[in-house]
């Protein structure tokens, strides 16, 4: 097992997947800005702390519980001020009226659910993966992946009746 | 990938497009570099935020080392200047040991109509046979849960907290804690702490006797840690509500081994 890693290996992981990390940050902060800092600091909390990691997981394994963490944190600040209202996050990347249901739709969805799905569509994890970072066993992933997918084509359908 | 996946990721994709972005690497190389306590925001809070982290604090608490406080009708909470007046019992709510040292959780409805909630080590009195160990007591009110009685336009909370915030200088052997009243359909309280941990607490049921329909959470904070954000959850993992915790300041101390970690946006306290 070896100790730590290197600044090159948090480097490639940085550029080769910046834009999963973002996209699946933008999605639980609920803003592409607060995503963008959410990744830089989890980045940042990653270089500092980077010898302690161990590589019993895979680096990336390692980093994405510090940009879901830093991402649902700036999801408190995005939301609080504007209406208090949590169970109704706000989008501000919606400039696209065509992705007002699906949006609506996921901003329904049990927070733990979400979570998966980000993970999934936007991070771009296989099950295993996610179970790493959430903390729950891949079968559990798999349910609420089913759960979400339910819901949202339940919701979509009723949009299009 | 299905049919049915492949739909939802067309349609995920509308709603956070894929845009080509490379971040700013150096950036992060440099923040990393920079002391912690001199790096500066790439973008500030805005106001709104500020404002908001005032605003959502809903439980402002007080905390005094236990050798400094005042004891009045066995509870130290009843002498303290401006606790509002109890409506009915003193409900204890849970109690425990943490280091050989005995505590109490108990609670009060208030003739203010909210709900006032205290943690107590050495109950009833709060005193500590040791004045320098640091054994702290806590006490914080609020009317802003469901079921109370809110103060005019103010926003209604699922989760209040109050809490002891150690200075790292002032070894203590009893830890800090982060215990609070939340509405009823809250089934478990995750504390988000400063090192990256969270600890994940299930709430329970208040005694009848409170005549309140609350639920109440406490635990330990692990030593050398500090609480960033409290987050409510009902029985399905929904977020119910979320409160950041401001950080006690690093400078200043109150009458001794502790600071307070909440102590703005007050609701009943100073009226």
């Amino acid at each position: 097992m070896s100790k730590g890693a290197t600044m090159e290996a948090i480097e490639r992981l940085y550029r080769t997947r910046y834009v999963d990390f973002l996209r699946t940050a933008s999605a639980l902060a609920n803003d592409r800005e607060a995503g963008r800092d959410a990744v830089h600091d989890a980045f940042v909390a990653a270089v500092r702390s980077r010898r302690r990691y161990r590589s019993e997981g895979t680096l990336e394994a390692w980093v994405w519980p510090m940009v879901v963490r830093n991402a649902r944190k700036r999801r408190i600040s995005s939301e609080l001020p504007t209406n208090g209202n949590l169970a109704e996050p706000i989008w501000t990347d919606a400039d696209r009226d065509e992705a007002a249901p699906i949006r609506a739709a996921v901003a329904r969805l049990p927070d733990r659910q979400r979570l998966v799905l980000f993970l999934r569509y936007y991070g771009g994890l296989e099950y295993e993966e996610i179970a790493q970072v959430v903390g729950v066993r891949p079968g559990t992933v798999a349910a609420q992946l089913h759960s979400a997918h339910e819901f949202l084509r339940h919701r979509l359908e009723e949009v299009r009746v | 990938m299905t049919e049915e996946n492949a739909t939802i990721a067309l349609l995920l994709d509308e709603v956070i497009p894929r845009r080509l972005d490379d971040g700013d690497w150096r950036r992060v190389v440099k923040d990393a570099a920079a002391p912690r306590r001199t790096r500066g925001r790439r973008r500030p809070y805005p106001l709104q935020w500020r404002l908001g982290l005032a605003m959502t604090v809903v439980a402002v608490a007080i905390i005094a080392p236990l050798s400094a406080l005042a004891v009045a009708n066995d509870w130290w909470f009843l002498g303290a200047p401006s606790a509002p007046a109890p409506a009915g019992d003193i409900v204890v709510l849970e109690s425990g040991s943490w280091n050989n040292v005995p505590w109490v959780l108990t609670a009060y409805r208030s003739q203010t109509g909210g709900v006032c909630v205290s943690f107590t080590p050495n109950p009833p009195d709060g005193r500590t046979t040791d004045a320098s160990s640091g054994h702290t007591a806590a006490m914080g009110c609020t009317a802003d849960l469901p079921g109370l009685s809110p103060s005019p336009g103010a926003h209604t909370h699922a989760i209040g907290f109050i809490g002891s915030s150690s200075l790292p200088s002032v070894p203590s052997p009893f830890p800090d804690f982060v215990a609070g009243p939340t509405a009823d359909n809250v089934a478990s309280v995750k504390v988000e702490l400063a090192s990256g941990k969270q600890l994940e607490i299930d709430t329970f049921a208040a005694p009848r006797s409170l005549g309140l329909s609350l639920r109440f959470y406490v635990a330990a904070v692990p030593s050398g840690d500090t609480v960033r954000a409290i987050v409510a959850t009902d029985h399905d993992g929904n977020v119910l509500d979320q409160l950041a915790v401001p950080q006690p300041p690093s400078t200043s101390q109150t009458n001794g081994s502790t600071t307070p970690n909440s102590s703005t946006g007050g609701v009943e306290w100073g009226g």
